[in-house]
């Protein structure tokens, strides 16, 4: 669906739903009566006052999440076996997979050619990796 | 009952929140232009450092003990603030903020059964969601919901929650609290009512009505009041619109010339006609001033103000920077060492109610001029666009923000590497 930018008189842009349509004189169109919202992908986020953006960096969760991939992070998910995290370890943040063997909860990345973390009492949960965005066409 | 939900070392907490190393360490986070700690972590006031000391002051034990110096950033704390009014806000029927890491809460009428179980859900609930730990006192009323909370937070066994609603423990609560610890009652009544034998806030309640009024104004008597149970101050007691709105800061290095001084009065008049526009309101009248450094013996303490009516009534950019510079001329004199500076925008009021008369032309707001500028500034930034005369980020006066942290929620460019 196009969205016509038209030219406002201070010179500011202004996106107008379906002016194409109302620029010809006389002809109403068909879809007046129909037309809906914009699709906006701030929808998908559960939480907002518990959801923080961050960077990926490095291959440890390859080939499921690259260097530079953007996460949606959300603090009021619980977290889950399975699910991707953003922890607290030894100190630094860490993204990795929450798998629990046993009593033991690990952190575990995708990416076998790195270590395998134990978390231990000072590791953290900081939250969930809701979304990943990633862009194929830089 | 009230309930009062205080975030703990607040701008300490949302720095935690970004580097965890900074966990279990003393940490300070220092004014404006460096210079006052005007946050610490309870490891650093186990040190001494005292709420409001001059950096200068502690050089010497920060050293010793390393403790971490940040530099404030009120982007990242005003986002992290509304966060946590955003969840206890839905967590409650009434809530009023009343600052930015304080929110009250009127709980009447709620039917919870433990209000104490009630308050602790919350309280990790908002740490898990937000990340910042918190205090929650409840009572009876507002003061005495302070009252519970400041306990909470030195109690080890109330573990940052704690509930007064019998009498007994509000007896005793009353009693472990001095009377310069309670919500409004400032130093120098503290001293006066010391003088008179009042240590501790159940003596100040107990004090008859008349004897409040004498030692105290008309508000000590309703925080005495409210000391036994009465509720006297409303929960929202902020007036939607705002007074006065004031831009200054401290700068890291005097200024001396008149043109800098007025550039620099322009940067601020922008900062304060967009409060304006954002509120939708205009003012009357202008207040210019600049101050001495009030910490150096060696040179003169001055303060000097200039005031200038503002005539249409207007939250134009331009036509105050135009004041500006028409009037600094009777604020500035030679040999001026100015160290902190500022405006003041008073008489404001709504475009609507100002009153109108054959002579006074209408007031003038919100030109489209205006508001392309503040969706721009919306889009890329404080400061991006900039009228005239106003500075465009003069480094060497406002420097000193050596450590500050990145806007990590704020900005796309600043938000947090995770590997």
């Amino acid at each position: 669906m196009f969205s016509f930018i038209a030219k406002h008189e201070t010179g500011t842009a202004l996106a107008l739903p379906l002016a194409l349509m109302r620029l010809r004189a006389g002809f109403p169109s068909p879809a007046e009566d129909h037309i809906d919202r914009q699709l906006d992908l701030n929808e998908f986020i559960l939480h907002p006052a518990a959801t923080f953006y961050g960077r990926l960096e490095g291959d440890s969760m390859e080939p499921l999440i690259r260097d530079g991939d953007l996460l949606v992070v959300d603090r009021a998910i619980s977290a889950k076996p399975g699910h991707v995290v953003v922890a607290v370890h030894a100190g630094e943040f860490t993204v990795k997979r929450l798998v629990q063997s046993g009593n033991r909860w690990l952190l575990t990345p995708d990416n076998p050619t790195y270590p395998v973390l134990e978390c231990n009492e000072e590791s953290e949960i900081w939250g969930v990796v809701q979304i990943t965005l990633h862009w194929p066409s830089p | 009952m009230i309930s009062l939900v205080d975030a703990n070392n607040f701008y300490v907490s949302c720095e935690r929140l970004f580097d965890p190393t900074l966990r279990g360490k003393p940490v300070i986070v220092l004014s404006n232009n460096d210079g006052c700690a005007i946050a610490r972590s309870n490891e650093a006031k186990a040190l001494g450092i005292k709420m409001g000391q001059p950096v200068f002051q502690i050089k010497d034990l920060v050293r010793r003990h390393g403790v971490i110096v940040k530099s404030s950033n009120y982007t990242l704390y005003g986002d992290i603030s509304r966060r946590v009014m955003e969840l206890v806000g839905s967590s409650v029927p009434e809530s009023a903020v009343y600052s930015i890491d304080e929110i009250f809460a009127d709980l009447t009428g709620w039917p919870l059964p433990d209000l104490a179980n009630w308050a602790r859900t919350l309280k990790e609930r908002i740490y898990r969601e937000t990340g910042i730990p918190v205090g929650i006192g409840i009572s009876h009323t507002k003061t005495l919901a302070k009252l519970a909370n400041r306990l909470a937070k030195k109690s080890a066994k109330a573990a940052g929650v704690l509930v007064l609603d019998r009498s007994d423990w509000i007896e005793l609560a009353l009693e472990r609290t001095e009377v310069g610890d309670v919500w409004g009652v400032g130093r120098q009544y503290a001293a006066k009512l010391s003088a008179q034998g009042i240590h501790n806030a159940r003596q100040l309640r107990d004090i008859p009505d008349r004897s409040v009024r004498d030692m105290m104004a008309v508000g000590g008597l309703k925080t005495v009041r409210e000391l036994r149970g009465e509720r006297c101050f409303p929960l929202d007691d902020n007036p939607t619109d705002k007074q006065t709105i004031c831009v200054s800061r401290s700068l890291a290095s005097e200024v001396t010339e008149l043109d800098e001084m007025r550039d620099l009065l322009s940067g601020f008049v922008g900062r304060g006609c967009k409060k304006l526009r954002r509120g939708g309101l205009v003012a009357g009248r202008m207040q210019m001033f600049v101050l001495g450094n009030r910490f150096r013996e060696d040179r003169p303490n001055f303060s000097l103000s200039v005031d200038v009516g503002l005539r249409p009534y207007t939250n134009d950019t331009r036509l105050l920077c135009m004041a500006i510079g028409e009037n600094i001329g009777r604020l500035w004199r030679p040999g001026l060492q100015v160290k902190k500076a500022g405006i003041i925008l008073l008489d404001l009021c709504r475009p609507e109610a100002v009153h109108r008369d054959l002579f006074t032309p209408g007031p003038i707001s919100s030109s489209p001029l205006m508001a392309s500028i503040d969706g721009l500034e919306e889009k890329f930034g404080l400061d991006a666009v900039t009228v005239g005369r106003m500075p465009r980020g003069r480094a060497d006066w406002f420097t000193r923000s050596d450590n500050r942290s990145p806007c990590f929620t704020t900005r796309w460019s600043d938000i947090p590497r995770f590997r």
